[in-house]
C-alpha cells in the first residue's frame, strides 16, 4: 500500500499485512516507528496518503488554526481512549489470571472497545496491532497466537489454562506500550480522514460479517467502537469539510445519523449490544446498507481536507 | 454524448468520437425502436458498436442480443422520494455516457486529484463500447405507499402468480428496481452495473444480481439462433426487431392499455426474469432420442421433429409410420408455441449462466430467462402455466428466481428517468 512506509519487516509484520494495510499513518516522536516513517516521508512526495512528519523535526505542512483545532481534538480522544484501554485491560487481565471466566467474558468486549476506537492509530506502531488484536488465521507458521482474540478463544472455546495467564500478561504489556506510544502521536487532518476510512473498512470487512469475534460474537461492540472512532475523527474535521464542501458535510452527517439509528435497534441495556448470532440476515443487510451509504460519503472527506 | 470517450483517453482519439457521433445521428432516425440497430462507425470494428441511448423505446429490449449480461435487482432503502428521483437522474446521465463509451462521470477515473476517490472505477477505460445497452425497470413494490407513486402503477405491473414446481429463492427474486446491462464484452457490462450500484449507496441496495455469459435468443433476423446449455436451439420463433407490427402487438405497452394516470408508460414493456437452474449432469446422461423428444426439435439442426430445417413450421399433427405424433404433446416446442396458446407470443432475450459449482460438484448453471411483453399476465403467465403443468423439460429444470419489472418507454432529448417517473 502506498501509505505504508517501509520499515522493519518481521515475520509478524508480514503476517499482519491485512491489518497493516488499514493503518492510519501516524507519527509518534521517538518511537520505533518514527524513524522509518520519516524516511518514507522524504521518498514519497507524490503519495496520496502521505505519512505526516514528526512534530519538531522535518518541515511538515503548517496547519491552519482550523486544522490545529481538529487534530488536537482528535489527539485528546486518542490519549483518553489509550488510557481507558489500559485500565480496561488491567481489569480484564486480572479476571483471566484469577480464573474468573464469567467476569473475564463480561469485561472482554468493553475493554477492547477502547482499542477498536483507535485501531488505525494502534496499527501504526510496529506490530502492536497484530500482537494485541491479531486473529489466529493471520499467523504464519511458527508464530504463536496471543492477544485479545487468543483469550477470546480460551474463554469461549477451549477454557482458561496456565498459558492464558502468560498471554494475558503479554497483552497488558503490549497495551501499556501502545498507550505510551499514543501519548506522543501527532496528526495531520488527512490522517483523521484516512483513519476514519480505515475504521469503516474494518467494519465492512470484519464486523458486519461477524468475522472478528468468531467465538464471543461480540462483533457489535467492535462495530459501535469503530463507528465512534470514525465519527469522532470526522466530527473534528467537520468545520474543514464544511468550508470546502458543505453538501458533503451534510451528507456525512445525515448518513451517520441513519447508521446510528439502525445500530441503535440492537442495543441491550445501557451500554451493551446484541450478540451477532441474534441478528437476522435482514438485520445484517440493513446494517450493511447503512454502512455502505455512510462509507461512500465519508471516503470523500480526505479530498475535502487535503 | 458529452465527455471524452474511454478509447480516446488512451490515444485512439477521433475515430471513437466519430463513431459515437454517428450513432447519435443515425439512431435518431432509426426504425421502430431506437437502439434496435447500432452502428460501429465507418471503421466497422465490431467493438466500436454503440446503440443510441435515447429513442421511442429503451435500448436493450429489441436490440440485437449482445453476448454478455449483468442484471441487478435493487431495493430502495430510503423513504426519501427526492433522493430516489435524484439518483434516477444521475443514473440517466451515467448510463448515457457509458453506453457511448465514456466514463460514468466526466473525468471519473482520475479527474478528482490524488486525494479524491475515483468516481469511475476504471476497468472499462481501455475498452470500446462493445454495444453496451443499459435498460431500467421498476418492480411492483416501488409503487407502494413509500414514494407517492401508487397511482402511477400500471395495472399490468403486479407480482407473478406461483407456478407448479417453482422452487423460488427469495434472495434471487423480486426487487424495486432492475438494471439490465448487456454488451459484447462482459467487463463492459459489469463495469456499467458496478458504477451505477455505487452511485446508489444510501438510496438503493442490491437484492440480487446475475451474470449471463452467452445469449440464448436472437432478437434480429440477422442473428442465428443460439443454443441453451442443454445444447438445443430454443426460441426459434422469437419475435424479431425487423417486425415492428408484431412488436407493437406483443411487446410495447399501447396507450389503450393504460388509464390516464399511467399514460406515461405507453411505449414501455414488462420484463419477466426467471432464473432457471438446469440439472446439467442428469441431462448429459440422457440419450439423444429423449433429449429430442423433450424439446420437440432435432439437436443438430434445431428442426421441429418431422421437418428438415430449423425455420420450417412445426406440424403438430404429422405422425410417423407407427402412427405416433412426431412432436410429442408434452414437448417444449409444442407447449410454448403460439398455436397452442391462443396466438400468444413473447420476446425472449435470455442468457446462459453458470455460478460455478454446487456442494455436490454439479454445475450451478442454467438459463436466465428474460422476456418482454406488453401484458405479462396475459402472455407470460398462461404460457408458463402451460409449461409448468406438462412440459417434459420440467424433469430437468427448476425455477429458482423470479421477478417482474416495468421497463418505461425510451427517453427523449432532455428527459431523464427521475422526471419520467416522478414528473
Amino acid at each position: 500500500m502506498p501509505l505504508l512506509p517501509a520499515r522493519r519487516v518481521t515475520p509478524r509484520r508480514l503476517a499482519s499485512r491485512r491489518l497493516a494495510s488499514r493503518r492510519l499513518a501516524v507519527v509518534a516522536t521517538a518511537t520505533m516507528a518514527g524513524a522509518a516513517l520519516l524516511s518514507a516521508c522524504s521518498t514519497s512526495s507524490a503519495d496520496p496518503n502521505p505519512a505526516p512528519s514528526a512534530s519538531g523535526t522535518t518541515a511538515g505542512p503548517t496547519q491552519s488554526a482550523q486544522a490545529r483545532k481538529a487534530t488536537s481534538t482528535y489527539q485528546r480522544y486518542v490519549k483518553a481512549e489509550a488510557a481507558a484501554l489500559v485500565t480496561g485491560t488491567e481489569q480484564f487481565v486480572a479476571a483471566v489470571k484469577a480464573g474468573d471466566t464469567s467476569r473475564a467474558k463480561a469485561l472482554y468486549p468493553t475493554a477492547r472497545s477502547h482499542f477498536e476506537r483507535i485501531e488505525p492509530v494502534a496499527a501504526s506502531f510496529g506490530d502492536l496491532d497484530p500482537r494485541i488484536d491479531g486473529r489466529e488465521d493471520g499467523l504464519e507458521e511458527g508464530e504463536t497466537f496471543g492477544g485479545y482474540h487468543r483469550l477470546e478463544k480460551d474463554l469461549w472455546r477451549t477454557g482458561l489454562t496456565a498459558e492464558s495467564s502468560r498471554v494475558a500478561d503479554q497483552l497488558l504489556a503490549d497495551v501499556e506500550l501502545l498507550a505510551k506510544e499514543a501519548q506522543g502521536a501527532t496528526f495531520q487532518p488527512i490522517d483523521l480522514a484516512n483513519g476514519s476510512k480505515a475504521l469503516l473498512d474494518e467494519m465492512a470487512s470484519g464486523k458486519v460479517t461477524g468475522e472478528e469475534e468468531r467465538y464471543s460474537h461480540t462483533d457489535l461492540y467492535d462495530f459501535a467502537a469503530n463507528l465512534d472512532g470514525c465519527t469522532t475523527a470526522l466530527a473534528a474535521l467537520t468545520p474543514m469539510i464544511t468550508a470546502s464542501d458543505p453538501t458533503l458535510a451534510a451528507t456525512i452527517a445525515d448518513r451517520q445519523k441513519a447508521l446510528e439509528k439502525v445500530l441503535a435497534q440492537h442495543r441491550t441495556g445501557r451500554d451493551g449490544w446484541q450478540s451477532y448470532t441474534a441478528l437476522t440476515d435482514r438485520d445484517v443487510k440493513e446494517l450493511s446498507a447503512a454502512l455502505d451509504a455512510y462509507s461512500e460519503a465519508a471516503a470523500q472527506a480526505a479530498a475535502a481536507v487535503a | 454524448m458529452s465527455g471524452v470517450s474511454r478509447r480516446s483517453m488512451v490515444g485512439l482519439g477521433a475515430g471513437a468520437l466519430l463513431a459515437g457521433g454517428l450513432a447519435a445521428t443515425q439512431g435518431g432516425s432509426g426504425p421502430a425502436a431506437a437502439g434496435a440497430f447500432g452502428t460501429a462507425g465507418d471503421g466497422a470494428n465490431p467493438a466500436d458498436l454503440t446503440y443510441d441511448f435515447r429513442g421511442e423505446h429503451q435500448a436493450g429490449i429489441v436490440t440485437e442480443t449482445q453476448e454478455s449480461l449483468h442484471l441487478v435487482a435493487l431495493d430502495v432503502v430510503t423513504t426519501d422520494a427526492d433522493a430516489l428521483r435524484d439518483l434516477l437522474t444521475a443514473w440517466t446521465d451515467a448510463a448515457e455516457r457509458m453506453t457511448q463509451g465514456s466514463e460514468a462521470v466526466a473525468g471519473g477515473v482520475d479527474g478528482g486529484g490524488p486525494y479524491g476517490v475515483p468516481k469511475d472505477t476504471g476497468e472499462a477505460l481501455d475498452l470500446a463500447p462493445h454495444g453496451l445497452t443499459i435498460t431500467i425497470g421498476y418492480g411492483p413494490d416501488l409503487f407502494d405507499d413509500r414514494f407517492g407513486l401508487a397511482d402511477r402503477r400500471p395495472s399490468g405491473l403486479r407480482d407473478l402468480p406461483p407456478f407448479a414446481g417453482d422452487r423460488l429463492d427469495p434472495r434471487r427474486s423480486g426487487g424495486d428496481l432492475c438494471i439490465q446491462a448487456c454488451a459484447n464484452d462482459p467487463q463492459v457490462a459489469v463495469h456499467a452495473v458496478r458504477n451505477l450500484v455505487r452511485m446508489g449507496f444510501g438510496v438503493v441496495q442490491v437484492r440480487w444480481s446475475q451474470l449471463g455469459f452467452g445469449r440464448t435468443s436472437a432478437t434480429s433476423t440477422s442473428q442465428p439462433t443460439p443454443r441453451n446449455l442443454f445444447g438445443f436451439k430454443d426460441g426459434t420463433a422469437n419475435l424479431k426487431a425487423e417486425d415492428p407490427a408484431a412488436l407493437a402487438e406483443h411487446v410495447w405497452i399501447d396507450p389503450a392499455d393504460l388509464r390516464s394516470a399511467t399514460a406515461r408508460w405507453a411505449g414501455g414493456t414488462y420484463q419477466v426474469v426467471r432464473r432457471i437452474r438446469m440439472r446439467i449432469e442428469i441431462w448429459d446422461r440422457t440419450n439423444l432420442q429423449e433429449q429430442e423428444l423433450v424439446f420437440g426439435r432435432t439437436k443438430r439442426e434445431g428442426a421441429p421433429l418431422g421437418q428438415a430445417r430449423e425455420f420450417d413450421a412445426p406440424d403438430f399433427h404429422a405422425t410417423a409410420l407407427d402412427g405416433a405424433a412426431h412432436i410429442d404433446a408434452r414437448s417444449h416446442v409444442r407447449l410454448a408455441h403460439a398455436d397452442h396458446l391462443g396466438g400468444i407470443k413473447i420476446l425472449r432475450r435470455g442468457y446462459n449462466f453458470t455460478d460455478g459449482s454446487d456442494d455436490l460438484g454439479h454445475l450451478d448453471a442454467g438459463l436466465l430467462f428474460i422476456a418482454f411483453c406488453r401484458d405479462a399476465h396475459g402472455q407470460f403467465v398462461p404460457m408458463q402455466r402451460a409449461l409448468a403443468r406438462a412440459d417434459r423439460l420440467n424433469e430437468y429444470i427448476e425455477h429458482t428466481g423470479s421477478a417482474i419489472f416495468l421497463c418505461p418507454p425510451g427517453l427523449r432529448g432532455g428527459e431523464d428517468w427521475g422526471r419520467q417517473l416522478f414528473g
